[in-house]
């Protein structure tokens, strides 16, 4: 999604008239003249000045263009890599760290366009060797599932 | 010289040097991949060193970083696809000496000048950091503040293609900065309510996300194609004489590269670009450039790796990044309660010295992994990027809820590769936005200690002759870029 430079700018403005609202509700200290606020309200007015200097060039073609790596199939496969994220978050939990990462790979490498067994294969191999460095050499407590229960 | 024996006590261990030898070979992977760079394996390497000591993660990330932008010739050479942007400066020179059917030469080439060049600029490290760091011991938090402005005005205007989208980007690092509990007045700031944010955004999974995810959208949008790497004859026969002759070339390369990595802001990419462009305009036969001349690999080829080793300089002098590699770099030693500064020379000297050993071991090292990775070239460049790219995905994953053990990381991640997605599609540059991250605490601190001192005097700023200097610096670096621009137009037009 690529966005002309007026739009930019628009946004830009509005971004920093948001950060500048957002320091209102901040305490003052009385006889502090540079509290929280300060640093905060210079950037929202850097951020405002920077939007104005986009929006006084010359426009850059449409408003909004889609790109081609966005559209269509390719669309679909960077929405599918966000999804994948979101149901690693709530999945792992129940079925742990190996089955949803070795999952996760398989499924990601078949939407790519590779081969349906060896994507298997390589989810499997790796979702292991990710435990193995995580779980088992750094003792990070990853999320503890069907797989980890059968392996301990 | 204790101090260098304690040093190298610290590095010949067999942990670290395991530790070097790992992230060597991930590193000369990663890069000889296209499409995956040098930082994004820098930055899917920080969450495993995380739980190391400072010594072994430090050498890894000084090790992986090095290997990576050498292999990035690798793809450049075989199939005309840079695998790191370091590398595309003298790409096309590297793909004619293939068509022609010599890859083994510009490999070679490129391989040896890379170790020189790198050398090159741990040297200048070793011999101007403890020196700088001397003098900067008298610095107060107004020359702090200053050095800051700079590192982000550098990062901001010379290095990205359109300096207004290059302020937006610091403009957002420094606003991430500001979220969590202000530590001087004790004021939450853009939390939204979260506990999680109240510590302020976690840095690992932002940067993660920012380098690693816009990059594996990219991979798995990439249309698929069938890649034939050619056949490779034996690398090192006639290359010494090559290089004999090309001495002048290479010195040059890793002298430049080195002093442009030095600077605040400029990395590996711009060195191997001023590089080749000094090499065409020295060479007696500059129209051969472009088209299977040696010059230009060897010159730029060492100036790459000789940026990537001086970029240390101010990061760890002055607590600076010198690069998006160093920013990330900077983000660790705080995480690990080293606060980069001349402090640290003073502290613990044989700290420093050993990352300096680290690295020039990790030059060293260039030529053996070199040498194998140009061999199993053939074999890893025809894996098709629908397997690795998933696999990419899975250590974003792992590595972002490995900081805090929570999913949050993982969902920050997410949010923080949709605003590098977005910036990318814009021609936003996204190091501007790292160095933002980290330089905003340091930022905002050493304005307002400043400001507290002098009792709201502005004046204070430039009260000192180191202060005014660098304030000129952050002048020039403004200046110069639009007295350029303009005079291009003027040019232009008439």
């Amino acid at each position: 999604m690529k966005l002309n430079d007026r739009l930019l700018g628009g946004i830009a403005i509005l971004a920093g008239i948001a950060v500048i609202a957002g320091t209102l509700g901040f305490r003052e200290i009385p006889g502090q003249q540079f509290g929280s606020a300060f640093f905060p309200r210079l950037i929202g007015a850097a951020l405002i000045l920077t939007g104005v200097a986009l929006m006084a060039r010359r426009a850059d073609g449409a408003w909004l263009t889609v790109s081609r790596l966005s559209r269509g199939r390719a669309g679909l496969k960077v929405v599918s890599v966000f999804a994948a994220v979101l149901v690693w978050v709530l999945v792992s939990p129940v079925l742990g760290f190996i089955a949803t990462t070795a999952l996760l790979i398989a499924l990601l490498i078949v939407v790519a366009g590779g081969r349906p067994v060896a994507a298997s294969l390589t989810g499997v191999g790796m979702a292991l060797v990710l435990h193995l460095v995580f779980a088992v050499l750094l003792r990070v407590p990853l999320p503890f599932g069907v797989i980890e229960r059968m392996m301990s | 010289m204790s101090v260098l024996l304690e040093a190298l006590a610290l590095v010949l261990q067999p942990g670290v040097i395991g530790t070097v030898l790992v992230a060597s070979l991930i590193g000369i992977t990663i890069g000889a991949i296209p499409g995956l760079t040098a930082v994004m394996g820098v930055a899917l390497l920080i969450p495993i060193t995380f739980f190391m000591d400072p010594v072994p993660a430090i050498a890894a990330i000084a090790a992986l970083a090095a290997m990576a932008i050498f292999a990035g010739d690798v793809p450049g050479t075989l199939l005309r696809i840079p695998g790191t942007p370091a590398s595309a400066a003298y790409v096309e020179d590297g793909y004619a000496m293939t068509r022609a059917g010599r890859p083994e030469r510009a490999l070679g080439l490129s391989m040896v000048s890379a170790c020189i060049g790198g050398t090159i600029g741990v040297l200048l490290l070793m011999l101007a950091a403890p020196l700088l760091a001397r003098f900067a011991t008298n610095f107060s938090s107004v020359e702090y503040f200053w050095l800051a402005i700079l590192g982000l005005s550098c990062a901001a205007v010379i290095s990205s293609g359109s300096a207004l989208k290059g302020i937006l980007s610091v403009l957002f690092g420094l606003w991430v900065a500001m979220i969590g509990i202000d530590t001087v007045a004790g004021q939450p700031r853009y939390t939204f309510g979260s506990v999680e944010l109240m510590g302020g955004v976690s840095f690992i999974p932002a940067m993660i996300g920012m380098f690693a995810l816009p990059e594996v959208l990219r991979n798995i949008t990439a249309q698929a194609q069938e890649r034939h790497p050619p056949v490779m004859g034996p690398i090192f026969p006639g290359l010494g004489t090559t290089l004999w002759r090309r001495r002048a070339n290479v010195l040059r390369g890793g002298l430049t590269g080195s002093l442009i990595g030095a600077l605040p802001g400029a990395g590996a990419d711009i060195a191997a670009w001023v590089a080749y462009a000094v090499a065409k305009r020295r060479s007696k036969t500059p129209e051969k450039f472009g088209q299977g001349h040696d010059e230009g690999i060897v010159e730029a080829g060492a100036a790459n790796n000789g940026a990537l080793s001086s970029a240390w300089v101010p990061t760890l002098v002055f607590g600076i990044p010198g690069d998006s590699i160093t920013a990330i770099v900077i983000g660790v030693l705080y995480l690990k309660g080293l606060e980069p500064g001349p402090i640290i020379f003073i502290r613990t000297p044989e700290l420093v010295y050993a990352i300096f050993l680290a690295f020039l071991l990790a030059n060293l090292l260039l030529i053996p992994f070199g040498w194998a990775i140009i061999k199993a070239s053939r074999q890893l460049l025809r894996v098709p990027s629908a397997y690795f790219t998933p696999v990419v995905l899975a250590c974003c994953i792992v590595g972002s809820f490995a900081i805090n053990n929570t999913a949050f990381g993982v969902l920050t991640m997410l949010a923080f590769g949709l605003v590098g997605w977005f910036f990318e599609e814009n021609g936003i540059p996204l190091a501007p936005a790292i160095l933002g991250i980290v330089l905003g605490g340091v930022l905002e601190f050493n304005f307002v200690t400043s400001m507290l001192i002098s009792q709201g005097d502005v004046m204070v700023f430039f009260s000192r002759p180191v202060a005014i200097l660098l304030a000129v610096a952050v002048a020039l670096a403004w200046t110069v870029p639009i007295v350029r621009a303009l005079r291009a137009r003027r040019t232009a037009r008439s």
